[in-house]
């Protein structure tokens, strides 16, 4: 655990070997290393081939969706009968055209920036809400505990699927409705765990001498108290990019999230369920899919190798 | 025991109340005339040819009044009498859009949640008891990646493959045109039915997997094979039942989960059934069909959470024994 008196160590400050007095022979200099916990961290996530697997593939995706405008010459709304619809791959339009003469390619990288938009953006919004929710809950206790409780509890009882199936019946589909309601749907598991996380550090010896020094409340909170939660909370949110990813996927699938002439990975599978197009065109849905499949399964590793470095309990005991 | 099931039941109360309200006057205030939207046919038709009684209609129906808790309290009465309100979508009553289609949405779930339970609890024991071997790396990878998929693209993927190209299965709804026995239903359940046990089977194997690590690393774990105890005998008497415990409450919990799964599910293989029912509402905007729904999805989830404590309370007695006090 961080104590909150000592500075972070940076790497230039510190040397990284030290010696101990205290073991070796009576005279000898011992040289150990000073390893700070995230280093230690670091080096448990490295060892984790999948993770480094899931890094590299999610930067990729990442940096395909923000450059998309360099890797592709056709913009991804423009529909161009001319060419012609439902062109296989060629050489003018790498992964062919769909129903109405969009390139394919095109769709798939600025479909690309639309998830990791969502993701991150709505990741984000609950993170702050869970986060903050579950600070009151956990440091105030009582009746402000109860009453956050009881309403996660409501919210976490009732399926996502559904409950964001009505608020866009009632809001209207878009990217930013889809945000709003993935970040209003996902706090309470975060809230949970940063609840958690404090009622197990409020017992703590150096919050109480935090306490008795005279700290006040919301410094305690933040400086010292949420540092110590990161760990977990790095997790959650690692896989929570990862389901908000498959969320608005499922919503644009439906029709109900980002509708087009908007790409979106969702909605460029959307016309798979047509026989036609799941047959005789497959290079329509199966660039989307793969893509999907490929992100999600890249932030999961990463959430993995993540959570195998932070959280404790799930290293292997000896 | 019993006082513990009443307690739960009465709680669940004002939660699926407080769910209604929310739908309720979401829905309600959203902009459109809920008059025109909610009238039953005759009355709709009535009002268009004669639209100088719009106004006399809206008070009658009570539409001027402030939406909670007079229009609420209206709409609850009508419930309680089994009256859920028209669809103006297909012009029937609620109560048969959903009547008609809960059978074959429990047809699916039930199958699917069957099946995922009995693959998923067991490759997540054997993955736990054969910690870092490679059937663990094999099996979790496996489940890493089908828990990465979307339901719709694994959906999707399984149509391509058994339906169309290798024709073993048919590409979609409950009977092939004309039949209606129930093998053929079976028939054409294989299909969705694997692809939603699959997706829930995969956290499953995740979560059991990570319980049962917990379980094999207690103290009583050692103390069992230190007496000498096989292998075999010691997971199975003494690491299970604990192990297991958790995992209940995560199988009932599966069940609203799988009603969202079971949404997309139905979209692809047009599977008739409340999923469908729901984005077909949120689609049309039809306010009336959406709060059915919430109405039966909600009671579907509080039951399934009260199961969950229930089978919580049963498998754990430090849960029954400690609420007594």
């Amino acid at each position: 655990m961080t104590q909150p008196e000592a500075a972070p160590p940076t790497p230039a400050s510190v040397p990284s070997v030290t010696t101990n007095p205290w073991s070796g022979a009576p005279g000898e200099q011992v040289v150990m290393e000073h390893v700070t916990p995230l280093r230690a961290a670091s080096r448990r996530f490295l060892r984790h081939r999948l993770a480094i697997v899931g890094v590299v593939v999610v930067a990729i995706v990442i940096l395909m969706a923000v450059f998309a405008p360099l890797l592709t010459p056709w913009e991804p709304n423009k529909i161009d009968f001319i060419t012609g619809a439902r062109q296989p791959p060629s050489p003018r339009h790498i992964l062919g055209t769909d129903v109405s003469g969009r390139d394919v390619w095109s769709r798939v990288l600025y479909g690309g920036r639309t998830s990791t938009i969502v993701g991150f953006g709505a990741v984000a919004l609950y993170l702050t809400i869970g986060t903050l929710l579950g600070l009151a809950a956990g440091f105030y206790g009582r009746f402000v505990d109860q009453g956050v409780m009881r309403f996660t509890d409501a919210i976490m009882s009732i399926p996502t699927l559904l409950l964001i199936i009505v608020f866009v019946s009632v809001v209207g589909p878009s990217i930013g409705s889809v945000i709003v309601v993935i970040g209003l749907l996902g706090w309470p598991v975060t809230c949970r765990l940063v609840r958690g996380q404090l009622l197990v550090l409020r017992e703590s010896e150096f919050i109480t001498a935090s306490r008795v020094v005279g700290v006040p409340d919301r410094v305690i909170l933040f400086r010292h108290m949420l540092p110590n939660i990161f760990g977990p909370l790095t997790v959650v949110a690692t896989f929570g990019v990862a389901s908000a990813v498959l969320l608005e996927s499922s919503l644009s699938f439906l029709g109900l999230g980002v509708r087009p002439p908007d790409a979106s990975w969702g909605n460029l599978i959307t016309e798979a369920t047509s026989p036609v197009v799941l047959n005789t065109l497959p290079w329509q849905w199966v660039p989307a899919a793969v893509a999907i499949t490929l992100m999600v399964l890249g932030v999961n590793f990463i959430g993995d190798g993540l959570r195998d470095a932070l959280d404790p309990k799930t290293i292997k005991r000896g | 025991m019993g006082a513990y099931i009443i307690r739960r039941i009465l709680i669940s109360i004002p939660v699926l109340l407080g769910i209604t309200i929310i739908g309720f006057v979401a829905l309600r205030a959203a902009p459109g005339d809920p008059l025109l939207i909610t009238a039953t046919p005759e009355v709709l038709a009535r009002l268009l040819a004669n639209p100088q009684i719009l106004e006399l209609e809206r008070h009658r129906l009570g539409f001027d009044q402030p939406i909670f808790p007079n229009q609420y309290v209206t709409w609850l009465s009508h419930v309680l009498q089994g009256d859920l309100g028209y669809s103006i979508t297909s012009k029937r009553t609620i109560s048969y859009e959903i009547g008609s289609r809960i059978p074959q949405t429990l047809l699916l779930m039930s199958a699917a949640l069957s099946a995922a339970v009995m693959i998923g609890i067991p490759i997540g024991v054997i993955t736990a008891v054969k910690q870092y071997s490679k059937i663990d790396y094999g099996l979790n990878a496996l489940a890493i990646f089908l828990a990465s998929t979307p339901v719709f693209v694994l959906g999707l993927a399984f149509i391509y493959i058994f339906a169309v190209n290798l024709h073993w299965l048919p590409t979609s709804s409950l009977h092939t045109a004309g039949k209606s026995d129930f093998a053929d239903a079976l028939y054409h359940l294989i299909l969705p039915a694997s692809v939603l046990a699959i997706v829930n089977a995969a956290p499953l194997v995740r979560y059991t997997r990570a319980s049962m690590l917990d379980v094999l690393s207690s103290e009583y774990v050692t103390t069992a094979h230190s007496k000498g105890l096989r292998h075999g005998t010691v997971i199975v008497r003494h690491a299970l039942r604990n192990g297991l415990i958790p995992i209940i409450t995560l199988v009932a919990l599966l069940i609203p989960e799988a009603v969202a799964g079971a949404v997309i599910t139905e979209q692809i293989f047009a599977w008739n059934g409340m999923g469908q029912l729901a984005v077909n509402a949120a689609n049309a905007r039809d306010p009336s069909l959406m709060m059915g729904i919430i109405l039966i999805v909600g009671t579907a989830v509080l039951v399934a959470n009260l199961i969950a404590d229930i089978g919580y309370a049963v498998a754990d007695p430090r849960v029954r024994f400690d609420r007594a006090r």
